[in-house]
């Protein structure tokens, strides 16, 4: 997951207090109230960092703009303590402390007290991510050139991600921690198996600029250079996949637009996600060309002032491929469908497009879902909730092998036109209800279900019964 | 039946629903039925071949093309450049219409389990002759496709990757040649680490010179169509039809030159077997 840099809204009454000691004890403002000398106005003569801090003088020059701008003491407290929470959260010195200090000139100057801030970091562990497990080992570099940048390698390995790489160097837009550029280098080997008889390896260069707002809102756009290779297939893969196989080079614009006012990202109980991501491929270079594009709404509601949480979820995606009639789309660009966290009661991957025990992808999806957080009789802490579900949701191909084609009774005659095969995949979802328990565990959400799957393709795989899993995004 | 002894287990199995009904819809995916085992072999197709008469342009596709055809095995051919789509990686593979696939050795043995596999060889000594081709002549085309320069240019990178993008071309014909340079030099151990173009056409041409001999006045290698046969012409055919002049190519159609009734030979057998 991205760490959008967070941090706390400026303490200005505790700064306030300090302010007023030291306007008092100079004679400048003698009996007067903290509401007076919120307003009152001030200049600021000098601000500087000291302690064990590396800072770029550019850098510098920028974080303190706005604190020599200001122009009350309100004013100079806030944007005191925004400089000193950036410094904090770029990593590049921590404990910062603010001191107003009365100049001699008049006015007054501020200090950014700083103790050292971790500059090297090595670090194992084991991740979670939606429907699989890794470990890792990372290390990470702080202010690297005294602007707040960061490096980052991270190795991995993880139950579906065979191997994987991962090289980023983030640096902030100015001053701001919440606007960031973003180099990254990865490499990842991925087993699809069982339920697809191939590895796919991602060799990727990619350029980003990210903006979040502390309102919820999130802006990215990235270039995106991607060599994929479909291979080791093996013999038991299925002849649609070996057509798959191979190398495609993806040259790729993406813009994602997230707005996320949940209470929590695992099991929230308030608030809306609402993400959505457009691409095209294809505009500077590779042999792939398409327009894809992605969105997501999740609502979550309490009923009155109970415990019952009410979520309902929706996501749909498009993969348009722009080689005309006759293209077909990569394996490695199409939607998949199935498993806990995007429709219950089906195995990963197992709804839609399927050759024998390989599955295909999809260009076109949506999947809708609904929920119940109850709460649970004898059990005190709310991490841990009953939960009923529904889900339903469909995925298909847009060639000629998928909603293209045209369905032939046994004696060949036609059976279906493209209107009444699109109809029919709006009206006719995989469908499956279920009961369980949901628990939250830090950045990660647990649940345990017991599915029925109620509606499914003859080619999906059903999953009945019991299914575990955890993850970060569910449906 | 629960019982005092295994209570979990049936309530486990109750909870299965494995007796509820399931409401099954027609799916949106119809995947393309073989109804011919297909063989896969290197190349763009008919409309790219260049106006050469040959399914393919590679050694060991050709050899596997010969060896069903002499056997009167039914399949379809299908082009592609594509080498991750085989089993093994490595071209050519068979798919059956059960959707199984079969590379390498596993072909022959196909052959074999179904009764179709080539008869007993007559010829003393055929295994030593298939040795010397797979171990001089073979390498010959492979050096020339990948390690030559301009054979590089002309055949590696301009059939093998012409597919690809510049930048996976770049990467995937390094790996190639040097994995093919490799593969050559281990074939040839007495000569270490060193090898050129030279050592590896004369060992060609000798080989070629022992073929020469075997062949005599007959039609095949071995009288009559053999595993000698094709991988002796598979190879014979590569050299000729390749687009640039090479030593081997050379001393094979100068005009006076001692091969040409190898050279008819393969061209035979090429118009006989080797054809789309």
């Amino acid at each position: 997951m991205s760490s959008g840099a967070e941090f706390e809204a400026p303490s200005v009454q505790s700064m306030l207090g300090e302010a007023i000691r030291a306007f008092q004890g100079g004679g400048g403002g003698g009996g007067g109230s903290a509401a007076d000398l919120r307003s009152h106005r001030i200049a600021v003569n000098r601000a500087s960092v000291e302690g064990d801090v590396w800072c770029r003088r550019g850098f510098l020059g920028q974080l303190f703009l706005p604190v020599l701008g200001a122009q009350t003491v309100a004013e100079v407290v806030r944007e005191s303590r925004e400089a000193a929470g950036k410094l904090e959260v770029l990593g590049m010195a921590s404990n910062v402390a603010v001191e107003l200090d009365q100049a001699d000139s008049g006015g007054v100057n501020v200090r950014l007290l700083c103790e050292r801030a971790k500059r090297y970091r090595l670090r194992t562990g084991v991740d979670v991510g939606n429907d699989e497990g890794m470990a890792s080992v990372a290390g990470r570099m702080s202010n690297i050139w005294g602007g707040g940048e960061t490096a980052e390698a991270t190795f991995s390995r993880g139950s579906k991600t065979q191997s994987s790489f991962l090289g980023t160097l983030t640096a902030p837009v100015g001053t701001d921690p919440l606007t960031q550029v973003e180099l990254r280098a990865a490499q990842a080997v991925l087993n699809a198996r069982p339920y697809s008889a191939h590895d796919e390896v991602s060799r990727s260069l990619s350029a980003a600029y990210r903006a979040v707002k502390l309102a919820g809102w999130q802006h990215q756009l990235r270039y995106l250079a991607e060599w994929r290779e479909i291979c080791n297939l093996g013999a038991a893969a299925s002849p649609t996949l070996r057509a798959e196989a191979g190398h495609t080079l993806k040259s790729s614009v993406e813009y994602t637009f997230t707005y996320d006012d949940r209470d929590s990202t695992t099991v929230p109980t308030s608030g809306t996600l609402a993400k959505a991501t457009a691409e095209v491929a294809g505009l500077f270079g590779g042999d792939v060309r398409f327009a894809k594009a992605r969105a997501e709404l999740q609502t979550n509601q309490r009923l009155g002032a109970s415990e019952w949480i009410v979520a309902t979820g929706a996501q749909g995606g498009l993969l348009w491929n722009l080689d005309g009639p006759r293209g077909r789309s990569s394996l490695a660009d199409r939607f998949f469908l199935g498993g806990l966290t995007t429709v219950r009661g089906f195995e990963y991957r197992g709804i839609g497009p399927r050759d024998r025990n390989d599955s295909i992808g999809g260009d076109v999806f949506y999947a809708v879902g609904a929920s119940l957080l109850t709460p649970l009789p004898y059990v005190t802490t709310d991490a841990l909730k009953g939960h009923l579900w529904a889900n339903a949701g469909q995925l298909a191909l847009l060639d000629d092998r998928g909603l293209l084609r045209t369905p032939r009774d046994s004696s060949g005659g036609r059976t279906r036109g493209l209107a009444d095969e699109i109809r029919r995949f709006f009206m006719q979802p995989s469908v499956a209800v279920g009961v369980g328990l949901v628990y939250r565990q830090s950045i990660v959400r647990v649940e345990l279900s017991c599915g029925l799957p109620l509606v499914a393709a003859t080619t999906d795989r059903p999953k009945a019964g019991l299914q575990f899993g955890l993850g970060v995004q569910f449906l | 039946m629960a019982t005092a002894e295994a209570p979990l287990r049936e309530i486990l199995k109750s909870i299965s629903f494995t007796q509820l009904p399931l409401r099954r819809i027609e799916p949106f995916f119809e995947a393309e039925p073989i109804a011919v085992p297909r063989l896969h072999i290197y190349g763009a197709g008919p409309a790219a071949s260049e106006g050469s008469s040959l399914a393919t342009f590679d050694v060991e596709c050709l050899r596997v093309l010969a060896v069903l055809r002499f056997a009167g095995y039914r399949f379809d051919i299908a082009h592609t450049t594509e080498p991750n789509a085989s089993p093994d990686g490595r071209l050519p593979y068979l798919v059956l219409p059960d959707g199984t696939a079969l590379s390498g050795g596993e072909i022959a043995a196909h052959l074999e389990r179904t009764g179709q596999g080539l008869p007993p060889c007559p010829l003393d000594g055929e295994l030593a002759y298939r040795t010397m081709v797979e171990r001089c002549l073979a390498p010959a085309a492979e050096y020339l496709a990948w390690v030559d320069p301009v054979g590089f240019e002309a055949v590696g990178d301009a059939r093998y990757l012409g597919g690809y993008p510049a930048v996976v071309r770049c990467a995937l014909g390094w790996v190639r040649s040097l994995r093919a340079a490799a593969a050559v030099r281990a074939g040839l151990p007495e000569y270490g680490a060193v090898l050129d173009s030279e050592v590896v056409a004369e060992n060609a041409l000798r080989t070629l010179d022992s073929l020469l001999m075997l062949l005599g006045d007959g039609e095949y290698l071995a009288g009559a169509p053999s595993l000698l046969d094709a991988h002796a012409a598979a190879c014979i055919n590569v050299l000729l039809e390749a687009p640039l002049k090479s030593p081997l190519r050379s001393a094979l159609l100068a005009p006076d030159s001692k091969y040409t009734p190898l050279v008819e030979y393969g061209l035979r057998v090429a118009e006989r077997h080797l054809g789309t």
